[in-house]
């Protein structure tokens, strides 16, 4: 946009203009500066500029081993997880195969649930004093610790992620399609490849690229179950807090960095281009299957497995809770609630609170945000816009060290306060509310708000009366995931943690390393308990429709 | 190759709604008999059942109950892939990732046509839609009503028993739809093709069908050719959907139809034989091709009336009071 | 929910969110990090809290992490002291510029070698390495207890110890320099060497490798006496201890000062406190040997060395100099 129009522009609508610089300045003082602190302190070595961090990760043969862990942990997760989540993603869209609510709830349910839950459950059934492995049966050699158990777990807490992307794809992909296939002749499978598969592939190459970066930026699961398999995310975590090495640690988390944001790069401009979807898809398939009704039946025993294990490990959870002493006593017993109650009250209140205080922010700024980006012009929109999305494509513990790093001095000085903690949710969870925002913004015919401006209302008052009322019910779904990603963050959080405010995933973390498996299972309880009692209020609230169909990415 | 006759024999198809405990009925009871090199319309409003027809002939859907003969041979349990027919769809549903003439050769290569006769074939086709030229373009790079006729050679090159149409020009703008609908009737001609076709439209249903079905809520209203359905409507939907229509009440208690077209104006002066009403002018619209008076007659009737233009005559005012008569030969009694 | 409210709710949570900022900096607890065993950080503190009522809050830290987290925060530091952890990386500290001398009135009797020559830090107890072995696992892996350092790198015991990762705990990076000490460099690493293939995990804290064993998921673990015993004396799980016959290390658990600490005041009341009566027998009640204390403090028999007992010292800052050097080394050559 040329300068002089750029600025007459400005002139006639001052309220935009102030909101641009101060938005501008928020971001590039919570957003911006953390991570050139990151930056800087990965290029020094003992205070002088130096590469040798980096270098370390290509010399030194833990790192390579770290490295190559992550990417080969990466592609397996990835790949099981695109397979299981386009196989529900094809059942939900493509199939009349019973139990559909059912299944969907199950697709969606890791989501909600704090990131240990599954290693939790997975270490309660077939860890050394497992369960399965012990009890039931004796394992002799199996050990759940290492690779084997996280691509476990990660495939299972992950899935959710590839399903929401293809099933998107999916139903993205105009049925007529298929019907016209059919109806020149070709099998259902025969359609399934010529049609449905190459349309999707876009979507299946988005969702695989998701996953893997999922799992090289996870971080809590590789604590519990790593064993002796290195990964980055873990190292750079070690590095910065245990072993005292902060340039290597601000570097490992950097070098995790690059993956995140180059997919998401990649999402953004070039897959969506590539994609074949028609904006005029209808919604779900109707009439008959596009599956013959063995392989309907085939891969419905799949999916319908995969969520009994899942549930199986829900209900360990559960079960774990009440159990005195998992391994050695299994004897009904509250004796953990009370434990946890004395120990970890004062963190589940501190929880609760920097969430609520988080979420309506983070909610109430993307929307804003999302309502200059969309409706208003002006110059720098692209500017904000990127610059406002970039947390959540980064790792958590790039992150938590760039927090750290940023706002441990003058005039910001916020480690050890809730601040800190609140600030990285807000900044870190706001994308999800300004994508939210913005596709409900496009959906909202803009002439509504230009009458408004017709008859006299300002930018602001557009916003408060016109805007907001019709884009509620959407927001406030995504003020819903907000929540839960404020509630199950761990990765961020952990180098945000203080002596005066803890955070109940951190506490999970400690207990599961102290073997008391059973509080943190209570802790778990606790955490899933609190974050389905928000959206059943929120659901109440706005009502179900809307909540389904809920911006979530 | 000779054309298929297809026979509909009283098809049902219903839904049962969960929410409100009751069963929904789509199509009530439809049966037709279509004669090889046909093009049959069904027509009606959104929610009559039309679609539903298609979409059972084609395979997509199941009839709750009812027959479905081609040629002697009873298809209604066969899946679309099965059947000898092929669909011209309202979004044309062309596969976005094939460029058009992969697009047109699918069908081809779905029944083991070699390389040669598949390039064989489309370049016969190619030239009766007149998309020569196009062959490597993507879908997203042609225009409406070049994805229609893509669309429609890729149906026509598999030589199915039916052809079905499903609204296809509804996408179209209103010049481009006049010339697409001669073409596909053409083209089916020249083809003898049995063809089905569905439209809302009833203009294009009269101007391209060797007969009409009138459709609404799921039931056939009247079956007959365009002049039947027009001229001769057995109900008051039928004349109604048709084209404009006024409906005036006689004393036997019969509903008489005339349609704007075929009322006169006279001075109060002029003697008339015949059917004559007073009346006075209430609104007046020039059409380009005709006059419109919006008249209410003594007997407390309203009405419209359409005269043809001519630069010569000056039109009525509103306010005049005039004689309203009514062409004999185009009145049309309502049965029942 | 009226739109207003959302807006009113955002702007409220804001008020919140300065007010937590603001909440955390006027306090005036007295902030300590520990690296001591859990329980017996609680105890002191609750006796400690309860003679002096100075509000105090603590987090318990293993020793890697309390280092580093007081070097991030070098610039606003947020604990006043650190109580625990080995004198070496309490030295570590102090070179780092990170604590400040003390010379507490009660550290008179303490023997100079378990205080820092300028009063930087001043050790509590020893903590003396040990293995500890969960008989029923023995039992099924048919093999009897190790004896000594040497015994642990048979291949026989493959997968069946853990240790702590020696760059996040203490305990692991005593042993670490007790070996170097023993041996000297190169042969302690190809001693670790051999060790790793034996190694199942290297835990992030100190004392999970013996709860591990507690809990049957380790046949064997190394750990300090204290924290086996209690394990003993509270799991009953099937555990037996082992003082290694070629000698074993010790660590002095220290206590010094951060500097900048906000509350150093209150600090030194506690660095005093931690070396009263009260003190040494909340230490012995824990399974440890306190360095200061009265004929009254009532040790735990199990904790009296046996005489065969040869114990190993180690240059507490040697090993706080070459701390980041000895664990980028075994990082690269062992870890890798």
């Amino acid at each position: 946009m040329p300068i002089k129009s750029s600025i007459a522009s400005y002139k006639k609508d001052p309220f935009v203009f102030c909101s641009v610089i101060l938005l501008l300045i928020l971001l590039s003082i919570f957003i911006l500066y953390p991570i050139s602190m990151t930056l800087k302190l990965s290029l020094t070595k003992g205070g002088e500029w130096s590469l040798a961090s980096y270098a370390a990760i290509f010399e030194k043969a833990y790192l390579q081993k770290a490295l190559v862990n992550s990417v080969v942990l990466g592609c397996f997760t990835a790949t099981f997880a695109t397979i299981i989540g386009f196989i529900f993603a094809f059942l939900l869209t493509r199939t009349q195969i019973a139990g559909k609510t059912f299944l969907q709830f199950m697709s969606t349910l890791p989501i909600i649930s704090p990131p240990f839950m599954l290693t939790l459950s997975v270490i309660l059934l077939f860890g050394k004093n497992g369960f399965v492995s012990n009890h039931l049966f004796h394992f002799e050699s199996f050990s759940i610790y290492g690779l084997q158990g996280l691509v476990l777990v990660q495939t299972c807490s992950m899935f959710p992620l590839a399903y929401l992307t293809l099933s998107g794809i999916l139903q993205g992909i105009d049925s007529a399609t298929e019907d016209a296939a059919l109806d020149l002749g070709a099998s259902r499978f025969r359609t399934f490849l010529d049609v449905t598969l190459p349309l999707a592939i876009p979507g299946i190459i988005s969702a695989w690229l998701l996953v893997f970066v999922g799992s090289l930026a996870d971080f809590a699961n590789p604590m519990i179950l790593a064993g002796k398999f290195d990964v980055l995310s873990v190292q750079a975590y070690l590095q910065f807090t245990g072993m005292g090495n902060l340039e290597l640690g601000a570097a490992l988390s950097n070098f995790l960095l690059v993956p995140c944001l180059a997919v998401y790069a990649l999402q953004k401009f070039y897959l969506k281009k590539k994609s074949f979807v028609t904006v005029t898809g209808k919604p779900l398939r109707k009439g008959g299957d596009l599956t013959t009704k063995p392989m309907r039946y085939f891969l419905g025993l799949l999916a319908y497995s995969i969520s009994a294990f899942i549930l199986i490990l829900y209900f360990t959870v559960l079960a774990g809770c009440f159990t005195k002493a998992w391994g050695i006593d299994y004897s009904f017993s509250l004796e953990n609630f009370r434990y946890v109650f004395d120990v970890g009250w004062k963190t589940i209140m501190d929880t609760i609170f920097v969430s609520a205080i988080a979420t309506p922010i983070a909610g109430g700024l993307g929307l804003f945000i999302a309502f200059l980006i969309v409706r208003k012009r002006f110059m720098g929109r692209r500017v904000l816009d990127v610059i406002a999305m970039i947390p959540f494509s980064l790792p958590g513990t790039a992150v938590g060290i760039g927090y750290v790093l940023a706002f441990n001095r003058e005039p910001l000085l916020l480690t050890g306060t809730a601040t800190i903690i609140i600030l990285s949710f807000v900044f870190r969870n706001m994308p999800v509310g300004i994508e939210s925002a913005k596709a409900s913004l496009m959906q909202i015919d803009k002439s509504i708000e230009e009458a408004a401006t017709n008859l006299g209302a300002n930018t602001a008052k557009v916003f408060r009366e016109i805007t907001l009322p019709l884009i509620k019910p959407a927001s406030f779904a995504a003020m819903a995931y907000v929540f839960v990603h404020c509630m199950t963050a761990v990765s961020a959080v952990i180098f945000l943690v203080s002596a005066r405010w803890n955070h109940m995933t951190v506490l999970i973390l400690a207990q599961t390393e102290i073997l008391r498996f059973s509080a943190a299972a209570v802790l778990c309880l606790i955490l899933i308990s609190v974050v389905l009692s928000v959206f059943w209020l929120l659901k109440k609230l706005i009502g179900i429709d809307t909540f389904k169909k809920g911006a979530f990415s | 190759m000779s054309s298929s006759n297809v026979k509909l024999q009283h098809l049902r198809k219903s839904f049962f709604d969960i929410h409100h405990q009751k069963e929904n009925v789509a199509v009530e009871d439809f049966s037709l008999d279509i004669q090889g090199g046909e093009l049959v319309t069904l027509l009606g409003p959104s929610g009559c059942g039309k679609t539903t027809v298609l979409r059972m002939l084609a395979g997509f859907e199941s009839p709750t109950s009812g027959h479905i003969i081609l040629n002697d041979k009873d298809i209604t349990q066969l899946p679309p892939n099965k059947r000898n027919s092929a669909m011209v769809f309202q979004s044309y549903a062309l596969f976005p990732h094939m460029n058009v003439e992969e697009n047109i050769m699918y069908g081809l290569k779905l029944r083991g046509f070699s390389k040669e006769e598949q390039s064989q074939k489309l370049s016969g086709f190619l030239d009766i839609v007149n998309l020569r030229g196009y062959e490597k373009r993507k879908p997203h790079e042609l225009s409406g009503g070049q994805q229609q006729r893509v669309a429609l050679a890729r149906a026509l090159i598999v030589k199915p028993a039916i052809l079905l149409f499903d609204e296809p020009l509804s996408n179209l703008d209103a010049k481009l739809r006049e010339s697409m609908r001669n073409e596909i009737r053409n083209i089916q001609k020249s083809l003898k093709i049995t063809a089905v076709y569905v439209t809302h439209d009833q203009a294009e249903a009269m101007a391209i069908s060797d007969r009409v079905v009138v459709m609404n809520k799921g039931k056939i209203e009247q079956i007959g050719s365009s002049q039947d359905v027009y001229l001769r409507p057995s109900t008051r939907f039928v004349a109604d959907f048709m084209g404009a229509a006024n409906f005036l009440t006689q004393a036997n208690g019969k509903t008489l139809v005339v349609r704007p077209e075929n009322i006169k104006l006279h001075s109060l002066q002029d003697s008339l034989t015949g059917e004559v009403r007073q009346a006075s002018i209430k609104e007046y619209h020039f059409l380009g091709s005709v006059h419109e008076y919006h008249l209410h007659l003594q007997t407390g009737e309203k009405i419209v009336a359409r005269l043809p233009v001519s630069m010569d005559e000056k039109p009525h005012f509103v306010g005049e009071n005039i004689q309203v008569s009514f062409d004999q030969k185009n009145l049309h009694q309502l049965s029942g | 929910m009226k739109k207003h409210s959302v807006l009113t709710y955002a702007v409220v949570a804001l008020g919140f969110l300065f007010l937590g900022g603001c909440k955390s900096s006027n306090s005036n607890s007295l902030f300590v990090y520990t690296s001591l065993e859990e329980v017996t950080a609680k105890a002191l503190i609750k006796a400690f809290e309860e003679e002096t009522k100075i509000k105090t809050e603590f987090v318990r830290l293993s020793t890697g992490e309390a280092g580093a987290r007081i070097e991030a925060e070098k610039n606003n530091p947020q604990g006043s002291i650190w109580v625990g952890g080995p004198a070496g990386s309490h030295a570590e500290a102090r070179d780092k510029g990170l604590t400040i001398p003390y010379h507490s009135p009660a550290t008179s009797t303490l023997n100079a070698k378990y205080k820092d020559k300028e009063n930087y830090w001043s050790g509590l107890y020893l903590g003396i390495l040990a293995f500890v072995a969960n008989t029923d696992q023995l039992k099924k892996l048919g093999l009897t207890a190790p004896e000594t350092w040497a015994d642990l790198t048979d291949p026989k015991w493959k997968n069946h110890i853990q240790i702590p990762n020696p760059g996040t705990s203490g305990t692991s990076y005593n042993v670490m320099t007790t070996l170097i000490t023993k041996f000297g460099e190169q042969d302690a690493f190809n001693y670790m060497k051999n060790l790793h293939k034996n190694i199942s995990q290297y835990t992030r804290s100190g004392a999970a490798p013996i709860k591990n064993a507690a809990l049957g998921e380790s046949a064997v673990a190394v750990g300090y006496t204290q924290d086996i015993f209690r394990l003993i004396y509270e799991s009953k799980a099937p555990l037996q201890l082992i003082y290694p016959k070629d000698g074993t290390g010790y660590e002095v658990a220290a206590v010094s000062l951060i500097k900048g600490g906000k509350q150093t005041e209150l600090a030194q009341k506690l660095y005093d406190w931690l070396y009263s009566p009260a003190a040494s027998q909340i230490l012995a009640d824990n399974f440890n040997a306190p360095l200061v204390k009265t004929k009254e403090t009532q040790v735990k028999p199990e904790v009296l060395l046996p005489v065969t007992l040869k114990l190993i010292d180690t240059d507490v800052d040697w090993a706080g100099k070459n701390r980041q050097r000895l664990i980028d080394l075994w990082n690269d050559r062992i870890n890798g």
